[in-house]
């Protein structure tokens, strides 16, 4: 069972998240409202996958991200970035950390299962 | 070649249906609506100084948090959440496409809402301002636009 760990401050992110997933393979783990929670989180609960929205507050997504890789550079395997800001400009940002998915909100249901499925 | 107006008729209309099934007809020549609505800012920075307005009566919110929630029971502070998500998702939709549209970045805060019937809009510095009015049975929204262009030196 691989475990996911949320990070967004919107409740409707983690429930859709948890409703899209086949429950016989993913369990969403728990849910972290802002970056700094999503960094500590991460470290205790050491999920298999996270989801990463960007504009939070406090510090944003991206910055939680990449201070997750400098701890543990493993988490570019990890973590998918989940946001409705999907401009070139961020794609190219999540590449350059080595991340491999920028997903855009509204999420499509095939294009996340995909991603979960195609992390490496 | 894809348009301002363009953008915001997509943004707003797609993807409000596609998160609540609530589909919007753009409308024009429509006076304030006098109902009462939420209003949701969101400020933008970047290579847009600007803010983003929306104005949706009660009754469509509330339609399209129900449809978002899959009727889910709620507290208030969960509603709020969904309905700032719904205008964080709209906003972020279309700012990803002017931003690619210039080729140039564009960000934009957390939305700010409130209550209440809207006397008017008040004029403001902004250079560049554009409304867009949408309708359904719900009632009419009312979307505003307004920026300054950043110009940087050197860029």
């Amino acid at each position: 069972m691989k475990r996911i760990l949320v990070v967004d401050d919107s409740s409707f992110a983690y429930n859709e998240i948890a409703d899209l997933v086949p429950s016989d393979e993913y369990e969403v783990i728990a849910h972290a409202k802002d970056g700094e929670e999503g960094i500590r989180l991460y470290e205790e609960l050491k999920p298999d996958i996270v989801t990463m929205d960007i504009i939070m507050p406090g510090i944003d997504g991206m910055e939680a991200a990449k201070e997750i890789i400098q701890r543990d550079p493993t988490a570019t395997h990890k973590i998918i970035m989940l946001s409705s800001l999907c401009d070139m400009d961020t794609l190219n940002e999540v590449h350059a950390l080595g991340m491999r998915h920028l997903i855009p909100k509204p999420i499509e249901k095939e294009v996340f299962l995909y991603a979960i499925t195609h992390l490496e | 070649m894809e348009s301002m107006e363009n953008i915001v008729i997509h943004g707003f209309c797609n993807v409000t249906q596609r998160l609540s099934s609530i589909r919007l007809e753009p409308e024009e020549g429509i006076i304030l609506t006098k109902e009462p609505v939420y209003s949701g800012t969101i400020r933008l920075h970047g290579f847009l100084d600007g803010e983003m307005l929306f104005l949706i009566p009660e009754e469509m919110a509330e339609q399209i948090v129900f449809q978002m929630s899959h009727g889910r029971p709620m507290s208030e502070a969960e509603w709020d959440g969904y309905f700032k998500e719904y205008l964080n998702i709209v906003a972020g939709c279309m700012i990803s496409q002017i931003g690619n549209f210039f080729g140039k970045r564009v960000r934009f805060s957390l939305p700010m809402v409130k209550k209440g019937v809207c006397k008017e809009i008040t004029e403001n510095e902004f250079q560049f301002c554009s409304r867009h009015d949408f309708s359904n049975e719900l009632g009419i929204v009312h979307f505003v636009f307004r920026y300054n262009e950043v110009v940087l030196e050197g860029a």
